[in-house]
């Protein structure tokens, strides 16, 4: 740093100074003339002026700074003068005096000495002087500022105090019992409403453990379940007043944390809500009745239109004028209609009341999406729109859940996008959405192309008793509940309906549910089996979504779909496909397609010589009259009527492949029949037996009936003991159990037969096949009585009134089951007899087991073992000229279909030998097919021989 | 050629006081802000709660206890004293030399902390009065040289290099080349910060020596202390000295040995100072 007095040296006085060292110098040398010349131009002079002559006085001043020391002249008339600089004052000292003075430089410098030194302490002194005041004035300055800050602290603590203040108000006029609790759950503080609710004054209570409350959950009526929150404890729970009453109070509990999260305290606080409490108990007993009497109301509301419903379909089957059958035909939906909307109201009665429990039971998704699927798209078709229905084949469709209620909300999602859509399609699907080891998450979408929900109105059509526009119910029916149970349903299975729309634009209804997969059901196996690997299959069908599902089906059987939207389209792909050497093994068309429909297509294909071998399938959603006769006419293999089942649509395509591999190597055997979806479950209803247990003549008029125009046999029972005694003289197919009867109930009865059952069995799978499928039958609609009916024994349900539809829809489910049942059975049977073939003596058939696949009926077995044995007959001599010819090919084909067909018949030494031919022909030479040859027709004569043996009457 | 706005603009997307600073001086603003206010806003900056602490716990405060809560320490420094510590830090931040630069931010800062210092030396001492918005106005003074020497470094470098003294002084020259001073720019910003009304004329008039300049007024005591700190050898830019205006002379005459006492302590002040402000930084 510079020095610091140069700091200042612009700002110096030092005339100041200048005076005071003239006055001292004029003290020691009293006559002595002293001027001091500033370097500024000032003089100042004491004491008597000696002039001097200028000259001399300008070059004694000019020179004076340059020497260190005095500078002085000779004496000039007795008088001399000198200079010396001050460098201090920056100033110059000029003397003047007569030849006596002695201010020589030695008295000059020790002069100027005493005078630095006076200076410098008196400067000192000053400095010090000023220093103190300026530190006095900086205390001054801090001082203040502390009283400002403790003005402002001052200031904090009052609006502190008015704050906790204001607080203490407001706890005091809250009308809610607050109070607080240290760790050991002592009270530290009350405020008024405490005393007002618990009459104990905050003096008495202070200090006390919050034990003499007696706090207690409380477990009376149901209570609405409290939305989570942060760290707040909610409860109902009742406590203890000073006067002994209990008070029911919804109560919080929160805990305060200090800075490092640690909980110190707890506020605590209640609400009195006994007399709400008592308010809503007379209000729940109040509503109970009201609740019951609806349920009761809606199940006597039933039964007589169980009656019309069931004596309305009857008069329609019997020949009516059009007339009559209009007007039956408007009884007939308006008593449907009356009759969902009891069931509308019966389900939201419970849902109301909290008592719909989901059921857990196995069932198959695919049957029911199905379901859904056939009546949907009946009512479609009525109405001219096309319905789409497709289940992802990847889900495994064996599941844990309620079908019924999961069916429901389906059908009223479907039912209310057919209602709602003036045109265009309805589109079902379902999807997976999440899938881990034993949980699927299926994604269901209803999707249509109609009118569409206005956003404001989306968030109300689920609310009870809403359509979109009150307008709506006038214009399109229906009690506005369908969506509003639908939803409730949803939410119970823990999924949530959504729905997206827009006016004029359609809608889309999607939700998802989580089902636990069911495990140990073997899943779905067609009947008639064939690696469909690698066939490439044409889709035709102008529907684009139509088309995805058909792909979608094919390529998870392994088929290499190629699709096209219209019959010209697939023309080109077929024409083209042919002369790039490619082969198609099946053609699935849609029959209703503008420009060239599939007739059409169909027609010119069999016209055109490269590609009229090739199988067809057509799928029509219109079932018109005269459709089949037109298709064997010109050569259509199968027909199917839409929606298309999955299974159906599997095991036509096997069944079409199977026919043209077997076919057409003989030459005059004819194609198998048309293929349609009647021939594939008419046939199987031949020869059922059905037995009906029912007390009440219209029911029992109405259910015998309708089963006997499907083409089953119908045993009737009118009570339990009579159903007993039939079954014991009769395997039934499957047994109708009304459980309201007089004499002998159907809970009895069904359990009486179980028992009859299980005395007559004697092996696991003895039981499975005297097992006889009950379905009980029960008017009451109370929840449990499902599980009831089941308990007693009963393997199904159906409420009553039941339609026509339902109750064959029932046969069918079971009939089928059955029938799996069975063929799995058997398949076993016959691994273990392969196993054993060769240390048991072989007979040729074994009657009791190809009787029982025909359900003993000797003489239909007999048509078919007859017509065998001719087709095997003329078998043996293709196979004999095949081998001539050393056709290896052919050899495998035919011995292949006679081991199909003798396994069915329980012809398993024939099976077997037709089996080791067929190795022979895979191997591609015959040589050494004609040992074999031999032992085939030995074993067939033996066959021939144990049918004429055996005893058919 | 460009506003002071123009570069105040471009710097602006640059450089901000921090969030916390900015509250802060809103805090010392309002007449109605508590201590829990200042306590729960500093909370949020652990670097100032530790600063603030180790001032308070500094000899200068020479406390016999230590304090080791916010509101305690709040209550020892002051909020206005609160306010300068995070301003000086985010200041420093700002004043932060790049290696390679030919114009020594690092020597403007020491020059506008020295000034600052000074200036409330001046203020509480020989004036009497709380030098604590002194002490702001003295450390943001040069600020505008900050802003120049960012957004126009060349131009900047070049008016650095070009001055001569005499004339105008280095104030001209700027708006002969620059179009602005950093006396403008400063008072702009300082306005931009939310700093008080007479800090931003303290920072615009530092240079007027032509005008009566109130000698106990922020621009007065600024402009004094940067005379003598810039005397003292620790100039804002090396070679541009400072001029005070004609009344301020006149006031250091007559006050001559208030004056000459002041500068006796002013190196010991200085060092006392600079543990707390500056040092408090580098830890």
């Amino acid at each position: 740093m510079n020095n610091l007095d140069d700091l200042f040296e612009e700002f110096a006085d030092n005339e100041e100074d200048g005076r005071k060292l003239l006055a001292l110098f004029q003290t020691y040398f009293p006559t002595v003339s002293f001027q001091l010349y500033f370097e500024k131009g000032t003089v100042l002079s004491s004491g008597k002026v000696i002039e001097a002559p200028p000259e001399i006085r300008r070059s004694l001043i000019l020179s004076a700074p340059k020497k260190n020391g005095l500078i002085e002249t000779e004496l000039i008339g007795g008088k001399s003068f000198s200079a010396f600089s001050i460098k201090e004052l920056k100033a110059i000292l000029f003397i003047g005096q007569s030849e006596r003075e002695e201010c020589n430089e030695g008295a000059i410098r020790a002069c100027k000495s005493l005078f630095t030194t006076q200076q410098a302490l008196e400067a000192e002194k000053k400095s010090k002087i000023i220093q103190k005041k300026q530190i006095l004035r900086e205390n001054k300055v801090v001082t203040e500022k502390y009283q400002k800050i403790l003005v402002d602290n001052q200031r904090a603590h009052q609006q502190l105090q008015e704050h906790s203040k204001l607080q203490d108000n407001i706890l005091n006029v809250a009308t809610t019992a607050i109070y607080t609790t240290d760790k050991a759950g002592c009270i530290t503080s009350v405020n008024n409403w405490f005393w007002w609710l618990t009459a104990y004054r905050k003096e008495e209570i202070v200090g006390k453990n919050k034990n003499i409350l007696s706090e207690k959950l409380y477990t009376g009526t149901k209570t609405v379940p409290f939305e989570k929150e942060s760290s707040t404890y909610k409860r109902h729970c009742t406590i203890r007043t000073k006067k002994g009453k209990e008070l029911i109070v919804v109560k919080n509990e929160s805990p305060i944390f200090d800075n490092d999260g640690i909980e110190t305290n707890r506020v605590e606080s209640f609400v009195d809500v006994t007399e709400l409490f008592q308010a809503l108990e007379v209000a729940g007993a109040a509503n109970k009745a009201k609740r019951e009497f609806l349920a009761n109301m809606s199940h006597e509301m039933r039964t007589p239109l169980n009656g019309i419903i069931g004596m309305t379909e009857l008069i329609m089957e019997t020949e009516l004028s059009p007339d009559q059958r209009e007007l039956m035909s408007t009884i007939n939906s308006e008593s449907n209609a009356l009759h969902s909307i009891i069931n509308d109201v019966l389900d939201f009665s419970k849902i109301e009341a909290g008592k719909v429990e989901l059921e857990a039971i196995p069932f198959d998704l695919r049957n029911l999406f199905e379901e859904v699927a056939t009546v949907a798209a009946f009512r479609a078709e009525q109405k001219g729109l096309e319905f789409i229905s497709f289940l992802a084949p990847d889900i495994s469709s064996h599941l844990i859940g309620d079908p019924t209620r999961l069916r429901q909300v389906l059908t009223n999602l479907v039912g209310n996008a057919l209602k709602f859509t003036p045109a265009g399609e309805v589109f079902l699907k379902a999807e997976i959405a999440e899938e881990r080891s034993d949980v699927l998450g299926i994604h269901f979408v209803v999707q249509d192309t109609g009118i569409g929900i206005a956003k404001e109105k989306q968030q109300h059509i689920f609310e009870s008793f809403t359509q979109a526009d009150g307008s709506t119910t006038r214009q399109f029916g229906g009690t506005g509940l369908g969506t509003t149970i639908s939803k409730e349903f949803v939410s119970l299975m823990g999924g949530d309906i959504e729905v997206e729309s827009a006016e004029g634009e359609g809608s889309s209804f999607y939700f998802t549910i989580y089902f636990n997969k069911h495990k140990g059901d073997t899943p779905f196996t067609p009947t008639q089996n064939m690696d469909l690997t690698g066939k490439r299959v044409l889709v035709v069908d102008d529907t684009k979504t139509n088309r995805v599902i058909l792909h979608a089906y094919l390529a998870y059987w392994g088929c290499v779909p190629i699709t096209a939207a219209s019959g010209e389209e697939a023309l080109s792909l077929l024409k083209n496909a042919i002369s790039a050497g490619e082969h198609f093994s099946l053609i699935l068309s849609d029959m209703q397609m503008p420009s060239m429909s599939g007739f059409d297509m169909a027609v010119k294909i069999r016209r055109t010589e490269t590609l009229k071998e090739i199988p067809i399938i057509v799928l029509t959603s219109m079932g018109a009259l005269g459709d089949a006769a037109k298709c064997k006419d010109i050569g259509i293999e199968g027909y199917l009527t839409k929606p298309i089942r999955r299974d159906q649509l599997h095991q036509a395509i096997v069944s079409v492949l199977l026919a043209a591999e077997g076919g057409g190597v003989e030459e005059g055997q004819e194609y198998p029949d048309l293929l349609t979806k009647y021939t594939l479950t008419d046939e199987r209803r031949q020869n059922r037996q059905i037995l009906l247990v029912e007390d009440y003549p219209t029911n029992q008029k109405i259910t015998s009936r309708h089963l006997a125009t499907a083409g089953y046999t119908v045993d009737l029972a009118e009570n339990g003991q009579i159903a007993i005694d039939l079954r014991k003289g009769k395997q039934y197919d499957l047994i109708f159990m009304d459980m309201q009867m007089p004499v002998l109930d159907g809970y009895k009865a069904t359990a009486a037969i179980r028992e009859y059952e299980s005395k007559l069995i004697s092996s696991v799978n003895e039981k499975l096949l005297l097992h006889i499928p009950i379905v009980a039958m029960t008017a009451n609609a109370v929840e449990g009585d499902r599980e009831k009916c089941l308990k007693a024994g009963a393997d199904d349900y159906l409420a009553k009134p039941t339609t026509k539809k339902n109750l064959l829809d029932m046969v069918e489910k079971w009939m089928a089951k059955q029938a799996s049942l069975k063929k799995s059975l058997e398949e076993e049977k016959d691994q273990a007899a392969t196993q054993t073939i060769q240390e048991e003596e072989t007979k040729p058939i074994n009657f009791e087991k190809a009787l029982g696949e025909y359900d003993g009926d000797k003489e239909f077995f007999k048509t078919v073992l007859d017509g065998f044995l001719e087709n095997v007959r003329a078998q043996l001599i293709v196979l004999a000229q095949a081998i001539g010819k050393g056709d290896a090919e052919v050899v495998r084909k035919e011995s292949h279909s006679i081991k199909g067909g003798s396994a069915i018949l329980t012809a398993m030494p024939l099976s077997e030998t037709a089996f080791q031919l067929e190795k022979i022909g895979k191997t591609g030479t015959v040589t050494d097919a004609p040992e074999v040859l031999d032992a085939l027709k030995k074993e067939f004569q033996r066959l021939e021989e144990s049918a004429k043996e055996f005893v058919w009457e | 050629m460009s506003s002071p706005r123009d570069l105040l603009n471009k710097f602006g997307t640059m450089k901000t006081l921090p969030h916390v600073a900015l509250r802060l001086t809103k805090l010392v603003a309002d007449e109605t802000s508590t201590m829990q206010d200042f306590e729960n806003l500093i909370k949020i900056d652990p670097s100032l709660v530790l600063r603030l602490l180790r001032q308070v716990n500094s000899p200068f405060y020479g406390l016999q206890d230590k304090v080791d809560s916010i509101s305690r320490a709040v209550v020892f420094v002051g909020m206005k004293n609160l306010r300068n510590m995070v301003v000086t830090t985010a200041l420093s931040d700002i004043f932060q030399d790049k290696p390679g630069e030919s114009f020594s931010k690092a020597k403007l800062w020491f020059h506008s902390a020295a000034v600052g210092i000074c200036a409330k030396l001046v203020s509480e001492r020989i004036f009497g009065v709380n030098g604590e918005d002194y002490y702001l106005c003295g450390i943001l003074h040069d600020i505008g040289m900050v802003v120049e020497d960012q957004v126009a470094h060349d131009e900047w470098i070049n008016t650095c290099n070009t001055f001569e003294p005499g004339a105008g002084g280095f104030t001209a020259h700027e708006r002969e080349l620059l179009g602005t001073d950093h006396c403008e720019i400063g008072a702009l910003l300082v306005n931009d910060w939310g700093l008080s009304e007479e800090v931003q004329v303290g920072v615009e008039r530092h240079h007027r020596i032509n005008e009566k300049i109130q000698p106990s007024s922020l621009a007065g005591v600024v402009q004094i202390s940067d005379y003598l700190i810039t005397k003292m050898g620790y100039a804002a830019i090396p070679g541009v000295g400072s001029a005070l205006a004609n009344n301020l002379v006149l006031h250091i005459k007559e006050n001559f040995a208030e004056f000459k006492a002041l500068a006796d302590s002013l190196p010991e002040e200085l060092s006392k100072a600079e543990e707390i402000y500056m040092k408090a930084e580098e830890k």
